[in-house]
């Protein structure tokens, strides 16, 4: 154990159910250096950095701090060590000001009362401390998000922390917000404060970082010095040696305009500019980070939020959506990735959530459910994606993630789309779900239908589509038939900043 | 979202086939156990602490005494379950049957079409806190909040704050406020027709599905396709119209109506829902539960006073009961997940 080292995983693991997220990840972070965690998405990152934070309980391993072992139980736990972690979302009070939320965990009294202008003064002293000027007394509802970022960090400083965790830090910075967290994070580091860097940008990894780990599919690959590596290196680690892609000839018809966006503007969802050509029969990948535009573009050609300005034609013909109804109506049809607040009805049963669609085109008169036809449509579903269920009557939420997924999968097919958007289609689902999800995307496309896939499984996505877009930035930055791309001509466009 | 996937897939087996299950366990798994737990044992408790509790004749009075809630607590049932919340409906029930009564009595108009004019009202009134809340995305509690202080109001106002005797022609009131045989009191036939038709439209219709999806998650509904807004408009009209309803069967069986009638009403409607299993978090709850809910508030009411206890008395030991069986229902609720 050295002296340098203030934090140590040692053979880490942790399941979710099916799922392997974190497998014998050992590494150490040394006292005073900028520590970068890089990997794909559902490389166990942010499952480790709950770990680190108490939030979520390792199966098995050990973590050290400062030389011993310790079991962080839960956030507190962590805290009383010194160890915090500026999330993505950051959880601040917008109606308390500055100096409240700084010491909202314990206050300074004198008497029974909050001494206000002591915390006041020190809230601004510890904001010198990183070499910035505030108003104490402002509301935080008011601030950028940048300045709730370090605000978050002077959080963690006035709980004394050694060690803080930044999880995605710049996703919503501007170019000059990052440079200010860059010199904020160097003073820091220059008192001693320990910093484990998380992020996509991987040029802010070079530029940031004493070190890098790179995890993949919840293992440890590497941990080196940052001035030893480069960029390409690093995505190599991060996708692996992964054997060219087998590709299925494509089957779509290059002549045949399925879906056509024009100019798509949606400015509070940051979407600029977007236009792209989807044919039919074809299976268009959607590749990009996270924070790039995927999921906001799919939400918005689905009417969620309807964009600014643009044109979407379907089959030639221009249409207006301005909601999801009409967006169905269109021919649209939208897997969510976000099953468990978007997708399912999780008190609701198999049938229920499989029709939730055509529900009104399963009625005999006077808005009656027909639950022979009903029964019938839900049966079929299960069978030809195999639904693994007890039954028809089975609440949605006793089933396995993909399971779920496949529900979801049924209610759209269900629906009987011209295009079919689906995003994040294999996120948490297992091994076999996956495949069979794979599977029930070729048969679509050889029935007529086009399909959209967001995915951030790269090989996946790759290995599945006919041609990927790319985005970065909310806006296309480019474009490669699947045969002509690689991992990583598509990380370099879209690690672009 | 692994950690999703991965709970729920643990809680698999806590779920399996409902066909293979032995009756009683099912009986169990039912969310409506807990209060009917709670019903059972009032039940036994007035029964055998009174001698009166227990008759035919008690039994028709407890229906007839619960019928006019009862058939409220249907429609704030379909309401509670997405997720909203109607504080007027007190209001809406005095100020339907009041104007129904001036209909009649100064206007000289036929009961029925006063009484139909009276449905549309409550009908306009709900209208009216929908479109507020949906359109103007305001919170259910604080509208009909307004709207309860506005539609008493114009009770108070039409009124001029007086009473009015209402003398109905027998065949409205054989139809809406009379005892059948002299035994069985119409108010609680309605109780019945409005549960079964309530039953229905919930649990057998394309409208009652969207119900529960716009309860259970508005946005995945609305990504399904669903006009949510829709939905919850028409719930607000439903309990509108209801509500009328029972203000004038209530105004039938009383042959009067102050503008003052219905107060307070809503904490009953929302106690028996709740009582009964439905969710104020939305997606959860059935008819049958907010019918048992409803039976549970008025058998206690009754119980307590054929035991003697003082009115003060009665409204203190309705909360305490109220809270205890919230509490055994959501336990005997909660050990099914």
């Amino acid at each position: 154990m050295s002296e340098t080292e203030i934090l140590r995983y040692q053979g880490i693991s942790k399941r979710f159910g099916g799922v392997n997220a974190l497998v014998d990840v050992s590494f150490a972070v040394n006292r005073g250096e900028i520590h970068g965690l890089v990997g794909e998405n559902g490389a166990g990152k942010s499952t480790l950095i709950k770990i680190t934070g108490g939030i979520y309980r390792k199966d098995s391993g050990q973590v050290f701090w400062n030389g011993t072992p310790v079991d962080v139980a839960s956030p507190i736990e962590a805290q009383n060590l010194g160890i915090s972690i500026v999330h993505q979302e950051i959880p601040l009070c917008n109606n308390l000001t500055i100096a409240q939320n700084v010491f909202m965990g314990s206050l300074i009294t004198k008497g029974f009362t909050p001494d206000w202008p002591a915390m006041e003064e020190r809230t601004v002293e510890l904001f010198r401390q990183i070499g910035q000027e505030v108003n104490p007394r402002q509301k935080v509802g008011e601030l950028s998000v940048a300045m709730r970022q370090l605000t978050a960090i002077v959080q963690a400083l006035r709980s004394n922390s050694q060690f803080i965790i930044m999880d995605e830090p710049t996703a919503a910075l501007t170019p000059g917000e990052v440079e200010t967290l860059f010199e904020v994070l160097r003073k820091l580091k220059d008192e001693g404060t320990t910093i484990m860097f998380v992020s996509h940008i991987l040029s802010e990894i070079m530029a940031i970082t004493d070190r890098v780990t790179v995890l993949r599919n919840g293992r440890h690959v590497s941990t080196v010095n940052t001035g030893d590596t480069s960029i390409p290196e690093i995505i190599s680690m991060m996708v692996g040696d992964i054997p060219p892609p087998v590709h299925k000839a494509s089957i779509a018809k290059r002549d045949d305009v399925m879906l056509e966006v024009k100019n798509l503007n949606k400015e509070s969802l940051g979407l600029k500019d977007i236009s792209f050509r989807l044919y039919r029969q074809e299976i268009l990948g959607v590749a990009g980070i996270q924070g790039a535009g995927r999921t906001e573009l799919a939400t918005c050609l689905f009417g969620l939020y309807p964009p600014d300005s643009g044109t979407i034609e379907v089959e030639g013909k221009a249409v207006t959506i301005r909601n999801p109804r009409a967006a169905i109506e269109a021919g649209l049809g939208y897997l969510t990735e976000d099953r468990r607040h978007l997708g399912i009805f999780s008190d609701m049963n198999i049938w229920q959530n499989a029709t939730a669609v055509i529900v009104d085109q399963l009625t005999k008169p006077g808005g009656v459910l027909d639950r022979q036809e009903i029964d019938e449509v839900a049966s079929r579903s299960v069978r030809e994606l195999r639904i693994r269920t007890s039954g028809l009557e089975q609440k949605i939420r006793y089933l396995s993630g993909g399971n779920q997924q496949k529900v979801m999968l049924a209610r759209w097919l269900n629906a009987k789309p011209k295009i079919l958007i689906l995003d994040e289609p294999t996120r948490g689902v297992d091994v076999g779900a996956k495949a069979e999800i794979r599977r029930v995307i070729q048969e679509l496309v050889s029935q007529g239908i086009s399909v959209i896939v967001i995915s951030s499984d790269l090989e996946e996505l790759l290995n599945i589509s006919d041609r990927v877009l790319v985005m970065a930035n909310g806006t296309i930055k480019g474009e490669y038939l699947a045969h002509e791309a690689t991992t990583d001509k598509v990380m370099a466009l879209a690690t672009l900043k | 979202m692994r950690s999703t996937s991965g709970k729920i897939a643990a809680e698999g087996p806590a779920a399996q086939a409902t066909g293979t299950i032995p009756v009683y366990r099912r009986l169990f798994q039912r969310q409506e156990f807990g209060v009917f737990l709670v019903l059972i044992l009032i039940s036994v408790f007035f029964s055998v602490s009174t001698t009166t509790f227990l008759t035919m004749p008690n039994m028709l009075n407890v229906l007839r005494q619960v019928s006019i809630n009862g058939i409220i607590v249907m429609a704030m049932t379909f309401v509670i379950i997405t997720r909203d919340i109607d504080l007027s409906i007190g209001s809406t029930f005095a100020l339907v049957s009041m104007s129904v009564a001036i209909l009649f009595n100064t206007y000289g108009m036929n009961i029925w079409l006063a009484s139909l004019i009276g449905l549309i009202l409550g009908g306009i009134l709900g209208l009216i806190n929908g479109i507020i809340t949906v359109k103007g995305q305001l919170p259910p509690f604080i509208v009909t909040l307004a709207s309860m202080m506005i539609y008493r109001g114009m009770a108070l106002v039409i009124s001029g704050g007086v009473p009015a005797a209402v003398r109905l022609p027998d065949s409205f009131f054989m139809l809406t406020g009379a005892r059948l045989w002299g035994r069985i009191p119409v108010p609680s036939l309605w109780f019945l027709g409005a549960t079964i038709v309530a039953g229905f439209v919930l649990h057998k219709t394309s409208y009652g599905f969207k119900v529960y999806a716009v309860g259970g998650s508005a946005e995945a509904a609305r990504l399904a396709g669903i006009n949510t807004d829709r939905v919850r408009i028409t719930n607000f009209v439903i309990i509108g119209v209801i509500s009328g309803l029972a203000g004038i069967i209530s105004m039938s069986y009383l042959s009067s109506v102050t503008p003052t009638v219905g107060q307070g009403i809503e904490t009953q409607e929302i106690a028996a829902t709740v009582l009964g299993g439905t969710s104020m978090l939305g997606g959860v709850g059935t008819i049958l539960g907010s019918m048992l809910g409803a039976l549970v508030l008025g058998i206690i009411r009754n119980g307590l006073v054929l035991m003697g206890t003082s009115a003060y008395w009665i409204e203190l030991i309705t909360g305490v009961v109220l809270v205890m069986a919230v509490l055994v229902s959501s336990y005997a609720h909660r050990e099914k997940r």
